[in-house]
């Protein structure tokens, strides 16, 4: 496969990370502040302590939500790294693509990978994006530590496919998906555009 | 006020992409007519806002206030004509007497089959 001709994702940890310390350096001082009052002010009796604790109630579930926030961010940092690569690219409808994969680091704990292939299109506008999966296809799928490490396969670029279109907001894609899925543990995905043209 | 009309020398104005669309445009205006323009835009439509781009343009020159012009276009490879659930692509003809107003369009299809592609049936 020649590698000036091919498209390719690899997971980018950089910014996940940088949110993930920022998450629990401010949890931590968020945290240490509230129930240091909390101390401060100890248990008082009567209508004084209910007032207290009415007060306090909601710092502590906002401390508790920012710690739920910086795990939900940081458990998908010990995922492996992965990296998916297709060509030659841009395909036209009925090529024979060859796509491959590489993940590094924890891999073990994922016991099934698959490639999918989907047609998507999507209509972003402020804040949010829209997207409609028209066709999916599962191309390849395996429980085999060696071939979740690393791997390849050919996928055919369905022969009706149209070809992608990118407008300002509007997009209608060729994605090509790798999954590995497991009952215990976030799913690692990683997807790319595969450019279609007439 | 003015009349606007695009006839297609095909019976339907149905096309292969990078085929030649031929047809006529013709008006009818009691302003003086400064620019009279026949363009080829794909627009969206549906979900999000639109989006509207000119792909081709052709320019008639001298335009009389009562006229006919023959035109000649080269239709591109891509998009194609498609709908989708979110969203729709559709290509027009648009012909405009000075700079837009007023104007007369006809929706025009461009795919292989020649016919609007239907995302939900790849």
């Amino acid at each position: 496969m020649d590698s000036a001709q091919t498209v390719s994702g690899g997971t980018k940890k950089g910014f996940r990370t940088l949110v993930f310390v920022a998450l629990v350096v401010v949890a931590s001082i968020w945290n240490s502040t509230v129930y240091g009052l909390f101390g401060l002010l100890g248990s008082p009796d009567g209508l004084l302590g209910t007032i207290v604790a009415a007060l306090m109630m909601p710092l502590a579930a906002i401390g508790i939500a920012l710690l739920g926030a910086a795990a939900y961010i940081g458990v998908p940092l010990l995922n492996p790294r992965v990296t998916l690569t297709a060509g030659p690219a841009p395909g036209h409808a009925g090529d024979l693509i060859q796509v491959s994969w590489t993940l590094e680091g924890s891999v073990d704990r994922i016991p099934r990978l698959s490639i999918v292939a989907e047609g998507v299109e999507e209509v972003s506008g402020g804040w949010r994006t829209l997207r409609h999966v028209f066709r999916r296809q599962q191309v390849f799928q395996t429980t085999e530590p060696s071939r979740i490490r690393s791997g390849s396969t050919t996928i055919e670029i369905p022969k009706n496919a149209i070809p992608s279109f990118l407008g300002r907001s509007h997009r209608l894609a060729w994605v090509i998906r790798l999954q590995c899925g497991s009952a215990h543990w976030p799913n690692v995905c990683q997807e790319i555009d595969f450019p279609v043209v007439p | 006020m003015a009349q606007l009309w695009i006839d297609f020398s095909n019976s339907r104005p149905h096309y292969e992409p990078g085929e030649v669309m031929t047809g006529t445009a013709r008006w009818r205006s009691r302003e003086t007519v400064g620019i009279a323009e026949l363009h080829l835009l794909w627009t969206t439509h549906g979900k999000g806002e639109p989006e509207t781009q000119v792909a081709a343009a052709v320019r008639f020159l001298n335009p009389q206030l009562d006229d006919e012009r023959t035109f000649r276009i080269q239709l591109p490879q891509a998009p194609y004509s498609f709908s989708g659930r979110l969203f729709s692509l559709a290509w027009l003809a648009r012909l405009t007497l000075n700079n837009g107003v007023p104007f007369h369009q006809e929706e025009i299809v461009i795919s292989p089959t020649r016919k609007e592609i239907k995302l939900e049936s790849l």
